[in-house]
């Protein structure tokens, strides 16, 4: 029998010595973060609206400019918007996870 | 608010000025107040924590456990294990450390009985023993 499986053999099965590690980490991430502040939830917001909104735009835009070039009505217009939703959404999603 | 933890064999904790209670259950954390309704809830393998007039905190670590508030001021808990700590950063330690104590007492408890039992059926193997002389042989 390796260490490893020795030391599980030794742990309560139940996992209450678990709670207690995770009561701890919680209580110290609470004195050492504490709650996230208000300017900075709302800075949250503005920045995943951005992330959001720009490459919408700035799909719209190229399509359009697309569009008057080749004169092909919004058929660009279109696709580069949805693409640009879609990039958006992916981005933010993203940076969601990673915060 | 009095909180009285208790295990089937033994009262961890009876507590008369206790101020604030922190549990958890299946669907998280709550916290429970002098003049609560009347509450029942089944916790989890958590940690309880309370404090008193005084702002010290102190922790129970529970195996399951059911808790019920009544009349507003009694909080009782009762749990298959309760370990107590007023440091937290110990808890864990003395969780370990009281289990691995549980396993030895165990173990030794476990070949204790199996010698006893050893020995009885020696007796008796002796005590059958054709050659030896019948209860009701008189010599």
């Amino acid at each position: 029998m390796n260490a490893d499986a020795a030391e599980n053999q030794s742990r309560p099965p139940d996992g209450m010595a678990e709670a207690a590690r995770k009561e701890e980490d919680r209580r110290y991430r609470w004195r050492t973060e504490g709650e996230l502040s208000v300017v900075r939830f709302v800075g949250q917001i503005g920045i995943l609206g951005w992330i959001i909104v720009a490459p919408t735009l700035l799909g719209l835009f190229v399509g359009r400019w697309l569009d008057n070039t080749f004169g092909t009505g919004i058929f660009w217009s279109a696709a580069l918007l949805v693409v640009g939703v879609m990039l958006g959404f992916w981005s933010g999603w993203r940076w969601m996870n990673r915060q | 608010m009095r909180l009285l933890i208790t295990t089937p064999t033994s009262v961890v904790v009876d507590q008369r000025d206790v101020v604030a209670i922190r549990a958890e259950d299946e669907s998280g954390s709550f916290g429970v107040l002098q003049g609560h309704a009347d509450f029942l809830t089944a916790l989890t393998v958590s940690v309880v924590s309370w404090h008193g007039a005084a702002p010290v905190q102190q922790f129970c670590a529970v195996r399951r456990g059911v808790l019920s508030v009544s009349a507003g001021n009694e909080v009782a808990i009762a749990t298959r294990a309760a370990i107590v700590s007023d440091d937290l950063a110990q808890l864990e330690r003395v969780i370990l450390a009281q289990f691995r104590e549980d396993l030895e007492a165990e173990r030794t408890a476990r070949t204790e009985s199996l010698r006893l039992q050893m020995q009885a059926i020696r007796q008796i193997v002796r005590y059958l023993r054709p050659e030896r002389q019948g209860i009701f042989g008189a010599g």
